[in-house]
């Protein structure tokens, strides 16, 4: 595999990462298979004793669970979104990133479902989606929507890796014998030539091509299982383009965080530069607009129509007593604070807009939870039920244990992929960026040298 | 003369109203202790308690497709109701499920500020364009040609779609393993039973077709003890409440009977007959009422009594 | 004579032994016994209610009802045995035996002829629940004039009726009866609707209009039911005729729609599902072929044999 020298600088500098563990990483490996484990005992709980173990009850039937599912699936949707963009569009800025959206995009698809299984009452009749499946049913939808964006996303991702794992086919890296068995295999003998080359173009293109519109069609389904119901809140004909804006806002943020943490630990300032960084921030600007618009239609369309049971429901949401301090710190952290960071030019920085961005992502995670339950606590009959686990929900520790063992699984991904391939991909990079490298950190001598 | 007592215990225990049986099942083997005329406890194999509560099972293929002919429906006179609750507990006793699961429940309804406040008994409305029936990604929940709304809860895989999308809030769920007694939980489950209950899957109000099939009319019906209830099928175009039979047809153009909740295009298979010249005030539903039950209606019975808003 | 007496004696031991155990909902057979043994329950007087029904087949239905408040709550005793008897100037003659149903009533079906009236032309029944330890033995009587209901349905153009007669042959001569109302009914899958009321005239006959659009079985069929309801001197009476008068409801089965909520799709979701699934999967397929004719044209080079 050639690489020019630029691509080769950038190998060579990610080269360590992939030949080290390191202590710190053995440190995260353990805490977050702690986590896991402790997430497992509380699978176990809620197997061997039901779903009583858990918060919900007959009126708020779906808790933390669906909302950590809705959260990480929409951060898969948004990943694809933006991978094929910056494929498609060719921009020289996004190569950098590209392989980071698709990681977030691959390992979501994975820890996602997850949840929803968690969810399920009888997990062990499952199959039955596959034996007696009702095509009418919004939830059969998203399985196979699920199922379907998947397979697209391991693809999607694959096929961008192929020139990279030839490049670590043939770089005889340091490491454990399986890993090379892996390169070799994976990387069904690329060596650059020509009518090779046409056939990854071929793919890479046919591929992205398909994964936007099916990322926006599967962000959509997801919102119309609550969309396609009688109740306040959800059934709202904005829904679908409500979700998929929603989906590609936190997974921005997410990705700008990912970028801030790899740049730090890689040491990749010369690659992931401030310019991504502002740009990215413009795009979280733009989508936060966007996502503010929406939420503000909604909420206002609500409060100023008279029927009855929105307006219990935006009285329950905006209520000091119950939900208000919540939606105010959704919609402050979530949409207001990422648009003030960016707008400033002060504030334009690089930390700045992680931490935007890092708050941003935790409170669109509250806004999840805000759709979810508050909803399913406004029931059209009244509930008249004296016992206060039906009438409010309160997640248990189980739930709670189990959302933190997905968080776990989610960085611990990361983590192991981090060591697989490189988080910069290094062919196909473009040297667009080397003016601006003095922003941040100056050239090391090292770097420019070939290994 | 000793097996001759106990043989006679034996038949005899037929008609123990406490003991119920084990069904048309090869192969149970639990003992009974009962005692004998003599005042000796004697145990008995308990297929001998022959009392045949649940009536005999139809395939399954028959409990999706349902009773051809019929299209049972439900008419519930308001003006009746004193929250007596029979009607709930007899449901539970003959579905064997515990107190807590109402899937008969009994609101107190007060329509606006100055309205007068009803009581309003509820059971699933088996509607004939059901929301949960269209959001069920396995069929385990299905409309049948007679009109009832059955869950198979072999097949349903506790996903709890059809109790978010039921505006109604009319679906339970059973979180816990539930406490079966020794003589269901063997039992062969059927979806037109219901019987035993099964962790993990969702229920509700079927109308009880296990009965209609044998021409009795479901519990609720029969225990309620101002007729509240008429039951019947509508391609008869008669209803009963047990004691009253008329015609359905007439009844809801005579008392302008009406559906709850039209505007949302359910079509629900049950009538409500409003709450004019009320045979009942209604305080009388709410005064004898356990502590606990009781403050499910405070608000609306005694409003301001808890000023926590 | 043993036998039955002890029959009868455990039939009774097992119902004060259910009946103490009323209340219980949860309780193994265990509890149910040394529950028995510490409650010591008051004596209970049940009542038995006794009618008749003099149907048209010239059969008698003598139908005992058995129940007692329990505890505040009024409870149907079963599995109980009921003797009925017979009453004549002379003696008492047992006609027969019933067991309470679930709702406590045991019925016997006794031929006309079987029977005999006493000097002032009546029947005069009995019905007997013998007592336990727990339970006050019951009685209940009830006397009738016999009587026979006949019904007639007619029809002459498109109105429906039924000519009812109602005839007294208590006292061996056929007397009409005039002034005394039936009502007529329709069957249905619970309990009968009625359809028409009507009272005798001084031939006993009358005449009773019904509704020409009753729905009916999948043939229209009708069963017409003319009852005489609790009169006091012939109990009740009843006679019934099936007639081809009611609007036919059918009772083919009937197939799902294709629609959203049942088992079938609509289907234009079936076809719209088929294309997006067909669309995406075959862009896969293709590029996964693509993949598959990028391996294959791997150059090759020394060294290269080992590559999979």
């Amino acid at each position: 595999m050639e690489l020019n020298s630029y691509q080769q600088q950038a190998f060579n500098h990610q080269r360590p990462f992939l030949e080290k563990f390191g202590k710190w990483n053995w440190l995260l490996t353990f805490f977050f298979i702690a986590w896991i484990i402790a997430g497992l005992y509380a699978l176990y709980l809620q197997i061997a004793y039901g779903h009583g173990v858990t918060g919900m009850r007959d009126n708020v039937v779906w808790g933390l669970f669906i909302v950590n599912f809705i959260f990480f699936i929409g951060l898969s949707y948004a990943g694809a979104i933006i991978a094929g963009i910056l494929h498609l569009l060719k921009l020289p800025l996004g190569k950098p990133i590209v392989r980071l959206a698709q990681m977030m995009t691959i390992i979501s698809i994975v820890v996602g479902p997850i949840f929803i299984l968690l969810c399920v009452g009888r997990f062990d009749r499952l199959h039955h989606l596959f034996i007696y499946p009702r095509i009418q049913s919004p939830m059969t939808w998203d399985v196979m929507a699920v199922l379907t964006f998947f397979v697209g996303a391991v693809l999607f991702l694959y096929i961008a890796l192929i020139k990279d794992l030839a490049v670590y086919r043939d770089a005889g890296l340091k490491g454990p014998k399986w890993r090379q068995w892996l390169y070799k295999t994976l990387s069904i003998g690329y060596r650059g030539g020509a009518s090779q080359k046409r056939h990854l173009i071929i793919s890479q293109n046919l591929l992205a091509i398909i994964m936007i519109p099916l990322s926006i069609i599967v962000a959509s389904i997801l919102s119309w299982i609550f969309g396609m119901t009688l109740r306040p809140g959800w059934h709202s004909t904005i829904f679908g383009p409500y979700f998929v804006l929603g989906s590609l806002y936190s997974g921005t943020g997410v990705l700008i965080v990912a970028m801030w943490y790899y740049r730090k630990s890689h040491k990749l300032e010369n690659y992931i530069t401030d310019q991504i960084f502002r740009y990215m921030g413009y795009a979280m600007m733009v989508l936060a607009a966007g996502y503010g618009y929406f939420t503000f239609s909604e909420y206002f369309t609500a409060w100023f129509g008279s029927e009855k049971w929105d307006s219990e429901l935006i009285h329950k949401l905006f209520s000091p007593g119950e939900y208000g301090w919540w939606t105010l710190f959704a919609n402050l952290a979530g949409i207001i604070l990422p648009i003030t960071i960016v707008a400033i030019p002060a504030t334009r920085k690089t930390n700045w807009i992680t931490a935007a961005a890092l708050i941003m992502v935790i409170a669109m995670w509250v806004k999840r939870y805000l759709i979810i339950v508050p909803t399913l606590e406004t029931t059209l009959l009244p509930m008249q039920d004296t016992r206060t686990e039906y009438v409010k929900y309160s997640a248990t520790w189980p739930e709670w244990l189990l959302t933190g063992a997905g968080l776990a699984s989610f960085f611990l991904f990361f983590l192991l992929m981090s060591k697989f391939v490189t988080v910069v991909p290094v062919s196909g990079l473009e040297e667009t960026n080397h003016k601006h490298v003095h922003e941040s950190m100056p050239v090391k001598k090292e770097d420019i040298q070939p290994a | 003369m000793k097996t001759a007592t106990i043989a006679t215990v034996a038949t005899a225990a037929c008609g123990s109203l406490a003991c119920s049986c084990s069904s048309k099942k090869a192969g149970i083997s639990e003992k009974v202790k009962l005692l004998s005329p003599d005042g000796e406890i004697v145990e008995i194999d308990s297929a001998y308690l022959n009392h045949q509560e649940h009536m005999a099972i139809v395939s399954k293929l028959e409990a999706r497709e349902g009773i051809a002919g019929k299209k049972f429906v439900m008419v519930v006179d308001l003006a009746l109701c004193k929250n007596a609750r029979k009607c709930i507990t007899a449901c539970q006793k003959w579905h064997y499920r515990p107190e807590e699961t109402e899937w008969l429940t009994v609101k107190l309804l007060k329509d606006s500020d100055k309205g007068a406040p009803y009581w309003f008994p509820k059971q699933c409305f088996h509607c004939d364009n059901p929301p949960c029936v269209k959001v069920c990604p396995v069929d385990a929940t299905y409309k049948r040609q007679d009109g009832i709304v059955l869950i198979d809860n072999d097949r349903c895989i506790g996903c709890k779609f059809c109790m978010a999308a039921c505006p109604y809030s009319t679906r339970v769920f059973n979180w816990d393993e539930p406490d079966l007694s020794f003589d269901i939980k063997d039992l062969a489950y059927n979806p037109e039973t219901g019987i035993p209950a099964k962790v993990g899957t969702v229920e509700k109000c079927d109308f009880c077709p296990d009965r209609a099939r044998e021409g009795l009319l479901p519990p609720c019906v029969e225990a309620c003890p101002n007729g509240v209830f008429y039951f019947g099928d509508e391609n008869e175009d008669t209803v009963t409440n047990g004691s009253e039979t008329v015609s359905f047809t007439q009844l809801i153009k005579d008392r302008a009977g009406y559906r709850y909740m039209e505007e949302l295009g359910t079509k629900p298979r049950v009538y409500y007959l409003p709450p004019k010249d009320r045979q009942f005030p209604v305080e009388r539903g709410y005064e004898n009422l356990d502590s606990n039950i009781k403050k499910r209606f405070e608000d609306i019975m005694e409003p301001g009594k808890n000023s926590k808003k | 004579m043993k036998r039955p007496l002890l029959l009868i004696t455990g039939l009774l031991y097992c119902l004060f032994f259910s009946i103490a155990l009323a209340g219980q909902t949860d309780s193994t057979a265990q509890q149910e016994a040394t529950e028995v043994t510490a409650d010591e329950p008051a004596l209970i007087s049940p009542t038995l209610d006794l009618v008749t029904v003099q149907k048209s087949d010239n059969t008698i239905d003598l139908k005992a009802s058995l129940k007692a408040k329990i505890k505040g709550t009024l409870t149907f005793l079963h599995s109980l045995k009921i003797k009925f008897y017979l009453v004549t100037d002379s003696a008492e003659n047992e006609l027969g035996t019933a067991i309470t149903d679930r709702n406590g009533n045991a019925v016997l079906n006794v031929k006309a002829e079987q029977v005999v009236t006493n000097k002032v032309g009546q029947l005069y029944f009995k019905a007997i629940a013998a007592g336990n330890k727990s339970m006050e033995g019951a009685e209940g009587e009830v006397t009738i004039k016999r009587a026979i209901l006949t019904l007639t349905p007619v029809k002459e153009d498109s109105l429906l009726s039924v000519q009812v007669k109602l005839v007294d042959v208590g006292s061996g001569t056929e007397t009409p009866v005039p002034e005394i109302t039936l009502g007529i009914f329709v069957k249905r899958l619970f309990n009968p609707l009625k359809v028409g009321e009507g009272a005798t005239d001084e031939n006993g006959e009358a005449t009773i209009e019904i509704p020409n659009s009753l729905p009916g079985d999948a043939k229209g069929n009708i069963t017409l039911i003319a009852r005489l309801e609790e009169n006091d001197t012939y109990g009740n009476l009843e006679a019934s005729a099936i007639e081809k008068w009611g609007v036919p409801v059918s009772d083919k089965p009937e197939e799902q729609p294709r629609a959203l909520w049942s088992s079938h799709p609509p289907l234009w979701m079936l076809i719209t599902f088929a294309i997006l699934m067909v669309a995406v999967w075959g862009h896969y397929i293709v590029i996964v072929y693509e993949l598959f004719r990028l391996r294959k044209e791997q150059p090759v080079l020394p060294g290269n044999a080992t590559n999979s």
